[in-house]
């Protein structure tokens, strides 16, 4: 059987909350589009698993709603026929959101009845394929969800998550307490540890602030892990490769096995699923949908790119990282670490001038065709490889403790500051940290517009040439 | 095979306009096949344009454009500037025209971007 979770943008969760609150205690609805996620091979559940993400919340239109009690709501169909049709010409999955005033965290018979109805009608219209999400908002702070895949019986979602500047979640198991990790709990609660051995966290790049990342992510209690990574440990790596050894560099080892190892030997108790190789091959594409957050740690344009529309897509945020060594005026070296989050809301990599457009084309050329990439090099129409950049440890590392740091911060909001900085900037010479904002263009098809924001799955995937 | 884009595939659409997708071992083009070309400029009166779109696109943005057959000017019986290197694509060489334009806009640039500099490259050849 398919697994489910549901996630939602927190404005959407807001909006809901403004169309279901009746000052009568009366119950009412609304529906949500919702795109899909669809998961073919969960890495760690080893089973299908959908993932819901609301791309669109629609009112009820005045007058369609026929009785309304505390009890229940009932509705024309009208409106939910159009929802239908729209959700079949854009692929969406289209839900009814209903609320029990009362706080009564369970789908009563009579939303079975009535849920079953609308399944049919929509499944008559739409095909065998087709699937009724369902939404429940108890007490006005609690949400659940469900989904019908056929008239039987439906599928409970595992958790609903919504995700803004903050990553909040209703429901969810909570697991055993790790006595390993009962220093942290003293300052946190035993709620987020829970909520850490919960996630499945995604680590891109595994080189200096990947590998750094991803131990403090291990040692933090996350109890999913996935790595990925193309690349293999060299000599020149092992001044900043947080578990890699010199024979890891002899035996040519990929750094998502090195790391893997040194993880899993620590015996904390979580899973690491490792993938090596280019994180836009489809080969991927299971794993990093499966992700509730993941950490950008790769230098690459051309990979920042594509998490940027990711993290959009399919509401799955992305810390994304930098650490800048570049000379500057009058001598002096900048020396800066950004962590920037990529969620809807925030300005986008692209808007911020983090990202080169035509570097990630040049890099997307020399790994796609790398004979016509040595062609236009030698016509110089591309640049060529960079110098390396220099990085020493403490640098990397003081990057990936002020990404790792902003998980923390969208948890638990232990800066006080209500949520996310959307950028974080830290001069590692001067001791100075700020918040830097972002004109975002007002044509930004990423962080702009809204059509992309949630989405989910399309042909072709995120609408862009992969 | 259909990798476009929903908005260049809407404008090609809209604008009636002939094209075909072509994956060449990863490598993706559109393929405008016998494109309009300026009256009495060239020996033919219609070519096949093709467009690379890079790995990313249209986040990142198109370079240069090819035409088959080779084009030549009516006037000078020469190949344009830029116009005399081969692009291997779909197993035929292409002409390759070197017309780069580094201002790219997200959101605002598509292939109606393209086929305007591919229009106006070809009026102004010489």
């Amino acid at each position: 059987m398919t697994q489910l979770d549901v996630t939602l943008q927190a404005r959407h969760a807001m909006a809901l909350r403004e169309l279901l609150e009746r000052p009568d205690g009366i119950e009412a609805s609304a529906y949500v589009m919702f795109g899909r996620n669809f998961v073919g091979i969960d890495p760690w559940t080893r089973r299908r698993r959908l993932r819901l993400v609301s791309h669109q919340v629609v009112p009820v239109p005045a007058g369609d709603e026929i009785s309304a009690s505390a009890r229940h709501v009932t509705w024309s169909t009208a409106s939910f026929v159009s929802l239908c049709r729209q959700a079949a010409e854009r692929d969406l999955v289209p839900a009814i959101v209903h609320s029990h005033p009362a706080g009564m965290r369970v789908f009563s018979r009579q939303d079975d009845a009535n849920e079953r109805d609308l399944y049919r009608l929509l499944r008559n219209r739409n095909g065998t394929d087709a699937i009724l999400a369902s939404v429940l908002l108890a007490g006005g702070d609690h949400f659940m969800a469900r989904a019908w895949f056929d008239d039987k019986e439906p599928v409970a979602a595992e958790i609903v998550r919504s995700v803004g500047s903050r990553l909040l979640h209703f429901g969810g198991e909570s697991g055993a307490s790790n006595a390993a990790l009962v220093r942290q709990a003293l300052l946190f609660g035993e709620a987020v540890n829970n909520r850490l051995a919960s996630m499945r966290v995604g680590v891109v790049g595994c080189g200096g602030t990947g590998s750094a990342t991803a131990m403090l992510l291990a040692r933090l209690g996350v109890g999913q892990l996935a790595l990925f990574d193309d690349d293999i440990v060299e000599t020149s790596n092992l001044n900043r490769l947080h578990g890699a050894r010199r024979a890891d560099a002899d035996a040519m080892r990929p750094k998502v096995e090195v790391l893997a190892r040194e993880i899993t030997e620590l015996g904390l108790g979580l899973r690491v699923h490792t993938h090596r190789g280019w994180i836009e091959k489809e080969a991927a594409r299971d794993a990093l949908k499966a992700c509730d957050v993941i950490f950008g740690c790769t230098d690459d344009h051309a990979g920042r790119l594509f998490l940027n529309r990711f993290s959009h897509f399919y509401l799955i945020p992305v810390i994304d990282m930098g650490l800048a060594i570049e000379p500057a005026s009058a001598g002096m070296r900048d020396m800066s670490a950004r962590v920037t989050v990529l969620t809807p809301g925030a300005p986008c990599l692209s808007c911020r001038g983090v990202v080169d457009p035509k570097a990630a084309s040049e890099e997307a050329l020399r790994r796609e065709a790398p004979e016509e990439y040595e062609r236009q090099k030698r016509e110089a129409y591309v640049r060529g490889g960079q110098n390396p950049a220099p990085a020493v440890v403490t640098f990397t590392t003081e990057t990936a403790t002020l990404a790792v740091n902003e998980l923390l911060q969208g948890l638990t909001d232990f800066r006080g500051e209500g949520g996310w900085a959307w950028e974080r900037v830290r001069r590692l010479d001067r001791g100075i940290e700020r918040k830097r904002g972002a004109i975002q263009s007002p044509h930004c098809p990423i962080c702009a517009r809204e059509d992309y924001w949630g989405r989910g799955d399309m042909d072709p995937f995120m609408d862009r040439i992969g | 095979m259909s990798f476009l884009p929903t908005a260049d595939r809407r404008y090609l659409e809209e604008r009636g306009l002939a094209f075909r997708e072509v994956d060449d071992g990863g490598r993706k083009g559109v393929i405008l096949p016998g494109f309009a070309l300026p009256a009495a400029k060239f020996q033919v009166v219609a070519a096949d344009i093709l467009i690379l779109l890079p790995c990313g696109y249209p986040d990142t943005a198109p370079d240069m454009f090819y035409s088959l057959p080779w084009l030549s000017l009516v006037r000078s019986s020469r190949y344009p500037n830029c116009a005399d290197q081969p692009q291997q694509f779909e197993s035929q060489n292409w002409q390759r025209w070197s017309r780069h334009n580094n201002n790219w806009r997200p959101g605002v640039d598509g292939i109606w971007t393209m086929l305007k500099r591919v229009e106006q490259a070809l009026q102004e050849a010489a």
